[in-house]
């Protein structure tokens, strides 16, 4: 297999789960794209070598997760509302998502990413914990605890 | 805890904005295309830009240092001429009174009833730090006596080398790590704000220098005197639950150590990073801890270094910022190849 093929591969195979993590920090979808293609520029750049798929998915999170971090820092980024692509659905549906994601955006990091990685992504909790490095009953607390204060959230309305 | 079906509807509903779409796929691996390839020829341009900012940096210091010398050896010797008149007035004199005729001098009578006593000392030092002295005694008849009183001083002994090196390892905090200066300027992009007296001037290092050639990269910069400088500092290393320490402190062209003001971590990463001041050598010690249940990424680390120019600072004078020391985990060294940049100071 070519290296370029290899790296399609890898790419296949990570795309969704580093979209997955670069949305719930950015909330919009052109941001989530390039922060993405950075952190895959980068292992393509730096010809970075990884052990198995669980450390690379572990490297590809927290690179992601720094990354839009970063992107957050920069003023410009500070006060971006949370953008809903287009949907062939009733205006209601698309309030309910933009509050949603709203409410998971507002979510503590260590309960937004077991949340997202688990409940939106389908991971099993211990390929979570495996990802986050954390123990798996600290994944099951901390997405209970995640559904708790996204209730709570979207009770109580959450201003887009 | 409250789930209610409703919830777990809008997450289930949420969950294809999470999921990139085909098209969107497509997209995304384009621009990782298109990046590769564009830093891919950015490094080497930056390489060659780099080669031939330090080739500039280094004949500009010559000329400068030329022109500061000439009337600097025009100065000292005019200087020099009313020390060196009177310098040849004393020798004059002392050779006139040198070559006067001895008549003055008392001859010594031998039959004289008068006994002399002359004592002369001879110090002989030698390597074994061994001082002679020798006392003769003379009288006025044909008979002499000598007496020769001989003392040896013992100097004490020099402490053993390995005790030194032994008791200086133990005051060393970090183990040394072998200093790089260098004196290159890169053009960097500096970009002003501020209205105050105080300007602050950010130095983004971009890709001025290829990954690979350095460990930690300490940007080259231009400020005025009395300006504050922030610069990032991007330093490469697996960092992976791993904490680092990084000395440095700002040293001008004869050697005054001036300490940076604060340095601190991107806010980004989730990680205690403190500085320690040393006062004493004017350093400040960057230390990176990683949380807990948190890592920092096999990736770089990006952190800020922000020093002060001194108030009296002329315009050319040259500052460089040096790592004593930078290490990392069990005090191991993680950058072996620094670039500390040089801070050039501008009208």
């Amino acid at each position: 297999m070519s290296e370029q093929a290899m790296f399609k591969a890898f790419y296949e195979r990570n795309i969704d789960l580093v979209y997955a993590v670069a949305m719930s920090y950015l909330h919009n979808a052109a941001d989530a794209e390039d922060a993405a293609a950075d952190v895959f520029a980068q292992v393509l750049e730096q010809n970075i070598s990884f052990e198995n798929q669980q450390h690379e998915r572990a490297w590809l999170v927290t690179a992601v997760k720094n990354r839009c971090k970063n992107r957050l820092t920069h003023w410009s980024n500070k006060r971006r509302d949370v953008e809903i692509p287009e949907h062939p659905t009733p205006d209601n549906a698309v309030v309910e998502l933009r509050e949603t994601m709203s409410a998971i955006g507002r979510l503590p990091d260590k309960y937004r990413l077991p949340l997202v990685l688990c409940a939106i992504q389908g991971y099993s909790v211990s390929e979570t914990a495996n990802i986050l490095k954390i123990n798996e009953s600290t994944v099951t607390t901390r997405i209970n605890r995640a559904r708790t204060k996204l209730s709570h959230l979207l009770e109580g309305g959450v201003q887009t | 805890m409250n789930h209610t079906p409703n919830n777990e509807n809008r997450l289930h509903n949420v969950k294809r904005e999470f999921q990139p779409t085909q098209a969107q796929k497509s997209r995304i691996y384009e621009q990782i295309l298109a990046k590769a390839a564009q830093t891919a020829a950015a490094d080497v341009s930056d390489y060659d830009a780099h080669a031939k900012a330090s080739a500039k940096k280094e004949y500009s210091t010559i000329v400068r240092l030329e022109n500061e010398t000439k009337p600097t050896i025009r100065q000292n010797i005019t200087n020099a001429m009313p020390a060196a008149a009177c310098v040849a007035v004393i020798l004059l004199g002392v050779l006139v009174f040198r070559i006067k005729p001895p008549q003055t001098q008392q001859p010594v009578h031998e039959d004289s009833s008068l006994t002399t006593t002359d004592t002369f000392r001879e110090t002989l030092q030698t390597t074994t730090e061994t001082v002679t002295t020798t006392t003769v005694t003379s009288d006025s008849s044909d008979e002499t006596t000598a007496e020769t009183d001989i003392t040896t001083t013992t100097f004490p002994e020099f402490t053993d080398a390995a005790d030194v090196t032994d008791d200086a390892d133990t005051t060393e905090e970090f183990l040394p790590t072998e200093v790089t200066q260098t004196t290159t300027t890169v053009t960097s992009s500096t970009s002003t704000s501020g209205t105050s007296a105080t300007v602050h001037t950010t130095q983004k290092v971009a890709a001025t220098l290829p990954r690979s050639e350095c460990d930690l990269y300490i940007p080259d910069a231009a400020a005025k005197a009395g300006e504050e400088i922030v610069m990032e500092v991007r330093a490469v290393h697996d960092f992976s639950f791993e904490d680092i320490k990084l000395e440095a402190r700002l040293v001008s062209a004869d050697g005054e150590c001036f300490q940076p003001v604060t340095a601190e971590l991107n806010p980004v990463y989730d990680c205690a990073f403190y500085f320690l001041r040393n006062a004493e050598q004017h350093s400040v010690t960057a230390r990176l801890i990683a949380a807990e249940d948190s890592f920092v990424p096999q990736d770089d680390v990006w952190f800020t270094l922000t020093v002060a120019i001194p108030e009296n600072a002329k315009a050319g004078d040259a500052f460089s910022i040096e790592i004593p020391s930078a290490s990392s985990g069990s005090d191991k060294a993680f950058a072996q190849k620094i670039y500390a940049g040089s801070i050039t100071v501008t009208d």
